[in-house]
């Protein structure tokens, strides 16, 4: 779960940057795309980031 | 300099609390340098990085050459300070700037360094109340927010929703902040490539130019020192923290002194990119006005990050805003109650809250924020030039160690002076000359050298202690 959690979060941070980067490149023309896809990634990173995070509990 | 102390001439009979607020951090309790480097980044990508780029070329018309050699050498010199000055001292003594004053000091001389800590704390976080409220303004069109050029309350849709804000805060502060501490970490990695990704948009924006090129100098009829303003600025922003020695509080925690490299973390990721992202939105804003820098300034800090990065940039506004302005704020009600021990923490918390709220309601703090962060260095640094010349240079000059906690905790003139007489100096240097106005930050060291030779000087004025009054040798 953890790893899946890990994964999740390290996509939701691409989903934040690889947009305005390719924006940038000229290979994304579509602004209310690019600024969905971060949108996406936003919520994505604060669902997936505290489970990743979570401490194991003491035994 | 001479041989510092170490942690064995500390009293043997301080109290225990559970963060070791009297008492040396024991080995057991102390930390790797890891655990520093992602607590400096978070902290230093904070919701006034929005405005501090921005104000870079709008306050002082500096360009492109200027910010980024400027914040280059301004930030190493920083991190250098942070490392030889503060770290040193942080893990050889292993106390908390309050504690050592309190032995140097005196009790007395710790609550007047309170009471101005915790009102600029206060002037601080309304700072960052501001700059979240202004991220309400393209979700509310009909309601008048703040420009680069507001100084006053906007209307009363903007006093609404800062009371808001700033109650919300309040009674999480007063709660205590936890949960908004847990977010603001969580949040940091994402904040930082939010603050990037505007910058990358606005630089396609502006028909991908170089970073330099897209900061040509957006004002010509300043000039407070270009490189220089940039370089003190970012060298003395957390002046406070690192020449000021407040945050002997945290690298007191370190195993050892590389721990000080840490704040590289947060100087150049928050006060470098974060910082060259925010002032390229302003750049982007000017070009797009046709130039007219007055035309740009009357756009609010909410529509530019919703024009670069929609929704979830006005989220990291929030966010950013929120996280640091709790902290900050729950340091200044720990301030009043020190001040006043008859307040409950939660009475002076909300104390705080309501000073803090006020402020919020005036943009003039928040868009006049190089100054502030300026005059907050200049009068707190001073107190870390006291601590410093304590530490290092007191035996070699023959000056009495911990004065205060030799008389009974007797106060301490010769520090009041010291600290009193350079900021006098200061005060008049801010009037008399309009370099120095416009870049308050240029009288930070001057200011703790001062302070220091002063209190050289004058400690040898002191009482000298009978032999056995020092705690450690009962």
């Amino acid at each position: 779960m953890k790893s899946f959690a890990r994964f999740l979060a390290l996509l939701a941070l691409v989903l934040v940057i690889a947009p305005p980067a390719a924006y940038l490149a000229g290979m994304l023309n579509d602004e209310s795309l690019m600024k969905t896809t971060m949108l996406a990634g936003t919520v994505l990173w604060f669902v997936a980031a505290p489970i990743w995070w979570r401490e194991k509990p003491n035994a | 300099m001479s041989t510092p102390p170490t942690v064995s001439d500390t009293p043997a009979d301080a109290p225990v609390s559970g963060e070791y607020e009297h008492q040396p951090v024991p080995p057991a309790a102390r930390k790797g340098s890891a655990s520093f480097w992602g607590m400096y980044a978070g902290e230093h990508t904070a919701g006034t990085e929005f405005l501090i780029g921005p104000l870079f070329l709008l306050a002082w018309g500096v360009g492109g050459w200027s910010l980024l050699a400027g914040l280059l050498a301004g930030n190493l010199m920083a991190v250098l300070t942070w490392r030889f000055v503060t770290a040193p001292i942080a893990t050889r003594a292993r106390l908390t700037l309050y504690a050592q004053l309190e032995r140097i000091c005196g009790r007395k001389f710790v609550t007047l360094y309170n009471l101005m800590n915790g009102l600029l704390f206060c002037f601080l976080a309304g700072s960052m109340i501001t700059v979240s409220a202004s991220a309400f303004g393209p979700l509310l069109p009909g309601v008048a927010m703040p420009t680069f050029a507001s100084t006053l309350p906007t209307g009363f849709g903007w006093c609404a929703i800062v009371i808001v804000i700033g109650a919300a805060i309040t009674y999480v502060a007063a709660k205590g902040y936890d949960l908004v501490s847990r977010i603001g970490n969580l949040a940091a990695p994402w904040m930082f490539l939010v603050f990037l990704a505007c910058g990358l948009v606005v630089l396609a924006k502006m028909g991908a130019p170089g970073v330099i090129e897209a900061l040509t100098p957006v004002r010509h009829d300043l000039d407070v020192g270009g490189f220089w303003a940039v370089f003190f600025f970012a060298w003395l922003c957390n002046a406070a923290m690192h020449l000021g020695m407040a945050d002997l509080s945290i690298l007191r925690f370190a195993r050892d002194e590389r721990a000080g490299w840490a704040p590289a973390a947060g100087m150049y990721l928050g006060h470098f990119v974060a910082w060259l992202c925010a002032a390229l939105m302003l750049a982007y804003w000017v070009k797009r006005m046709g130039g007219d820098v007055e035309a740009a300034k009357a756009v609010s800090l909410g529509d530019m990050v919703n024009d670069a990065a929609g929704i979830t940039g006005l989220i990291c506004v929030v966010i950013a805003g929120w996280t640091t302005a709790n902290p900050t704020l729950y340091r200044a009600g720990l301030a009043f109650q020190a001040m006043v021990p008859a307040l409950s923490r939660t009475q002076a918390t909300l104390l705080a809250g309501a000073v803090c709220t006020g402020a919020g309601l005036f943009p003039a703090f928040a868009m006049r924020l190089l100054d502030f962060v300026g005059i907050y260095g200049t009068i707190l640094a001073p107190v870390g030039a006291i601590l410093f010349v304590d530490f290092w240079l007191a035996r070699r000059f023959g000056i009495v160690r911990e004065w205060a906690s030799r008389h009974q905790g007797g106060f301490n003139f010769a520090a009041l002076l010291a600290w009193v007489l350079p900021l006098l100096v200061g005060a008049w240097a801010y009037v008399t000359f309009p370099l120095i106005k416009a870049v308050p930050s240029y009288l930070v060291v001057p200011c703790w050298i001062a302070a220091g030779a002063c209190y050289l000087c004058l400690a040898r004025l002191l009482p000298v202690p009978r032999e056995n009054s020092h705690p450690a040798s009962a």
